[in-house]
């Protein structure tokens, strides 16, 4: 174990040269859910093609030691020449032979890759050199993946953002108000934007509640009835 | 016997996240599932100790190395606080 090279100091060296977020389960730990996690994943910035990506990348991956990129699902290895055709194919590779994998995202199943600058902006620097999504970016990355292991992670997480809702909603000016609840909206959150000085955002929270209950919700209608929507 | 009765409370609200999640994404136009052409990352988990968990020592030594992790990528304390 001892002479493999690690995963942190591959990511500090590509986030040296990159711009780099750090997804997964070390995101999570960093934004404060006490878990483990098995391996390391982080965003490259996607570049203009598979080809400039692989070809900025390439000198860092196959210079780092014991690193071996494979391809995810087959662990097939990866030669220098396929590196872009992988890339452009899964969007992601694994680095293995480090002292713990690592997957390296070009194009993340469940974040857009066209808005990696976006993100990018809203994310926070850490001490390594990589960034950190805002927790809703967070969030977005771990839905639908179907994986049990991401519930949890999806709980704290939604957790985190509700109550961070609750207290800045009612200060929001209106405009900030209908910007948060474009990105994260529930049954609470819905319930304060009702109580909100404009009506734009009274309106939003009414529709939500609407369309929840027509879907089954078991709070909408309840809150509804109440705040007389 | 005391019976362990699943919280009615928790599954409504975990029923109901799903749902706010379900309304919020069709608003922002994108589809309900993972889009299947993608490859899936499988979950890669190891046991931590081949033969699981035999005694207090195993389970301590298991929270060491979460720990570990935490400490070494958890948030920092704010020195201003």
């Amino acid at each position: 174990m001892g002479t493999k090279t690690g995963s942190d100091e591959v990511i500090r060296r590509l986030a040296g040269e990159f711009r780099v977020l750090t997804l997964g389960g070390l995101a999570v730990i960093a934004t404060g859910l006490s878990r483990n996690t098995y391996d390391a994943d982080i965003w490259v910035e996607p570049f203009a093609s598979p080809d400039e990506w692989s070809d900025r990348l390439a000198p860092v991956l196959y210079a780092a030691g014991t690193a071996q990129p494979v391809a995810i699902g087959s662990w097939e290895k990866i030669g220098r020449g396929n590196l872009a055709g992988v890339i452009g194919r899964d969007g992601v590779i694994r680095v293995d032979g480090l002292e713990r994998p690592l997957d390296i995202f070009r194009d993340p199943n469940h974040l857009p890759m066209e808005e990696f600058d976006e993100i990018w902006i809203r994310s926070r620097v850490m001490d390594d050199g990589t960034r950190l999504p805002d927790p809703i970016d967070l969030l977005v990355s771990k839905q639908e993946t179907g994986r049990d292991k991401d519930r949890a992670d999806i709980i704290f997480l939604e957790g985190k953002i509700e109550a961070d809702y609750l207290a800045r909603l009612p200060r929001a000016t209106a405009g900030e108000a209908v910007r948060m609840l474009g990105r994260f909206l529930t049954p609470r959150v819905a319930e304060v934007a009702l109580t909100h000085a404009d009506p734009e955002v009274i309106e939003l929270g009414r529709r939500f509640l609407r369309e929840l209950a027509e879907e089954g919700d078991p709070y909408a209608a309840e809150i509804l009835r109440r705040r007389g929507g | 016997m005391k019976q362990y009765r699943p919280d009615v409370e928790r599954q409504k609200w975990l029923y109901s996240m799903e749902k706010s999640r379900k309304v919020l994404r069709r608003w922002q136009g994108k589809p309900e599932g993972p889009d299947p052409s993608r490859p899936r990352i499988p979950d890669n988990s190891e046991p931590w100790l081949p033969g699981g968990v035999r005694s207090v020592a195993d389970a301590l030594w298991i929270s060491d190395r979460i720990k570990e992790d935490v400490e070494r990528w958890g948030p920092k304390p704010d020195p201003m606080k």
